[in-house]
């Protein structure tokens, strides 16, 4: 009965993520080159998000070095392919396990260090590659890749390209919110809240410090791949601190707590600048927007912007029908 | 032969590498005195350095006032950018300091931005020059060292030692000191908190700005290169221990030498001496991790 029920769950989950793909891309049909390409890359920008949200939202780890380990992934996809003659298919995977490896090390000081602190440290990895190990040999100068062959799909169509990087976010998206009920994912809320706690409970905060770390870089290292896949030249520029810093501060702006934050910051990060457009201003601002947004966010909804407007969605519903169930919860009491 | 040639070289390195350190200690010292008062790291150091510069940039290059008056204005910005920031800090209070230190991550995207805006990117500006850049004296193994980058260590070093001496002599260090043991117990001893926490961003920022004016001439002096400045400054910092202002200085030492020595082995580029930094704060980190603020940082 439970299996049937799973199954079923399972089946649900997967056919609305195949209709969203689908409609999405249906959506997408309609747009212009340049917003298709944006598409795609908030579909990408969305995995690196995401990679906060199981570091940070789950995990309680900070991190400034996210948009390097997708450098890691993209770098070393470009270098498979165009120097050492790989398939793309066969380059990927190795470019995900390159930033997981990458990313466990970069989390090996995250197991004496907490907040603040690691916080610095990341940053300082982040200066460390961005000034440092993405100019070493061929990676200064960047690679060129053509588009993959894919039997049955042409991944020279823009709208097809779309299609499978949103399908690869929301399956990465399943799989996170997986994560998060599963017991790994008890532990890693266990550490979050406190890690003197957690230890003294018997949980290995070593281990999954660490775990945290892996699947985060993997989530990471995936979004570099699908960017080399879509922009077709990866370059060390794309991978920069302060685009670093920006990827932080919007999944924080979105709440690091909620896996549709991924979505949200994809659009967010890819989309920004043409909303500014649209709105008469140089999209060149977005940063203004984005720290000033930040700064008010932090204030007024420190949780993030999505689960405030949860909040906000469910009190609206609450008034329209009144429920009869008696609310003990006292914060929700008016007076 | 090659380690002979290298010893010859080091101590030139090794001056070289004081005088940089000169450089990340001077950032160094607001951020550990605002931290020691407020608990918060403010990773918009550098990029309120980098404001206040350009607002030096604006007084005395395209208005052509003297150098003094753009120093001035540029302490006046950078205090005022510190009273702002402590500002937006205010009502997160009592939230964990990892919110309230992303609020200066946000002004850090906001200032840049903003700088960019106002001043142009990526452009070249004409630095402020409060002392010419002549050369006082020649170093061993040939380094011609010039007054400013004198300067900059004097001013380093004088500023952590008076403000060291103020902290510990004057009835505001007292109160400043109070707060940064326990802003509660602070208060019930009816210590203005708010002013205090207050006025240390003030001043912590006013030397961030004093920093960049002093260190533009030597830098690439855009948006960016003062702004991301903030990442040695925050390694010298933690070296330093994040408390006392005089150890910060010896960490931003420590840095500067520990960058600069590779260069006596091998030639090497600017890139390679950030990942000495890093490598030098990762391992300090291992050896010693820092005292976090503990009961406030929760």
């Amino acid at each position: 009965m439970n299996t049937i029920l799973l199954l079923r769950t399972r089946l649900l989950r997967l056919s609305a993520i195949a209709a969203g793909v689908v409609l999405a891309t249906l959506a997408v049909n309609g747009f212009g080159a340049n917003d298709r390409r944006l598409a795609t890359l908030a579909a990408a920008y969305g995995l690196l998000v995401l990679s906060l949200v199981v570091l940070t939202g789950f995990a309680g780890q900070v991190s400034f070095v996210q948009a390097q380990l997708a450098g890691v992934g993209a770098l070393v996809t470009g270098w498979l392919v165009a120097n050492m003659g790989w398939s793309f298919w066969a380059a990927a995977p190795v470019a995900v396990a390159a930033s997981v490896i990458v990313g466990v090390v970069v989390g090996l000081p995250a197991l004496r260090l907490q907040g603040l602190i690691l916080g610095v440290v990341t940053l300082a990895l982040a200066l460390g590659f961005d000034a440092y190990l993405f100019t070493l040999g061929p990676f200064g100068k960047g690679f060129t890749l053509a588009r993959p062959a894919l039997p049955g799909l042409n991944l020279a169509d823009d709208r097809i390209t779309f299609a499978v990087c949103l399908a690869v976010l929301l399956l990465a998206a399943l799989a996170v919110a997986n994560l998060r009920r599963s017991g790994t994912g008890r532990l890693f809320a266990a550490v979050r809240d406190s890690e003197v706690a957690a230890r003294t409970a018997g949980v290995d905060v070593t281990r999954l410090k660490l775990t945290a770390f892996a699947v985060s870089a993997g989530l990471a290292g995936l979004a570099g791949v699908l960017l080399a896949l879509t922009v077709g030249s990866v370059e060390k520029q794309s991978f920069g601190l302060l685009f670093s810093v920006n990827v932080t501060a919007v999944a924080t702006l979105m709440g690091t707590g909620m896996v549709g934050s991924a979505v949200a910051g994809g659009l967010f990060l890819a989309f920004g600048g043409q909303v500014l457009n649209l709105a008469g201003l140089d999209p060149q601002y977005f940063n203004i927007v984005l720290g000033a947004g930040l700064i008010a966010q932090l204030i007024a909804a420190p949780e993030g912007l999505l689960p405030k407007l949860g909040r906000l969605g469910s009190a609206i519903a609450a008034k329209r029908a009144p429920s009869p169930v008696i609310d003990t919860n006292p914060a929700t009491v008016t007076p | 032969m090659l380690l002979a040639s290298a010893s010859a070289l080091l101590p030139g390195f090794t001056v070289i590498g004081l005088v940089n350190g000169g450089t990340f200690a001077l950032l160094a010292l607001g951020l550990v005195l605002i931290y020691r008062v407020s608990g918060v790291l403010n990773f918009a150091q550098g990029a309120v350095a980098m404001f206040s510069t350009f607002c030096a940039y604006q007084v005395s290059v395209l208005w052509g006032l003297p150098s003094w008056a753009g120093l001035l204005a540029a302490v006046a910005v950078g205090m005022g950018l510190g009273w702002a920031i402590e500002r937006t800090l205010r009502p997160l209070a009592g939230r964990p300091v990892l919110v309230r230190t992303v609020v200066t991550v946000g002004w850090l995207l906001v200032l840049q931005e903003l700088a960019g805006f106002l001043w142009g990117r990526n452009a070249y500006h004409q630095a402020v020059r409060v002392v010419p850049l002549s050369k006082a004296f020649t170093a061993p193994g040939g380094t011609p060292v010039a007054t400013d980058q004198i300067l900059t260590i004097v001013v380093a070093v004088a500023l952590a030692l008076g403000l060291a001496a103020v902290l510990r002599r004057t009835s505001l260090g007292a109160d400043a000191r109070a707060v940064a043991d326990d802003p509660t117990a602070a208060r019930l001893w009816g210590i203005n908190v708010g002013r205090v926490t207050s006025a240390s961003w003030m001043v912590g920022c006013g030397m961030a700005a004093v920093a960049g004016v002093l260190l533009t001439p030597r830098l690439n002096f855009d948006t960016i290169s003062l702004t991301v400045l903030v990442i040695e400054g925050l390694i010298a910092a933690v070296i330093g221990g994040l408390s006392s202002l005089p150890l910060t200085v010896v960490g931003g030492f420590i840095l500067g030498v520990a960058e600069a020595w590779p260069r006596a082995f091998a030639p090497t580029n600017p890139g390679l001496e950030k990942f000495i930094a890093v490598l030098v704060v990762v391992a300090v980190l291992s050896i010693r991790p820092p005292k976090v603020l503990g009961a406030r940082a929760a």
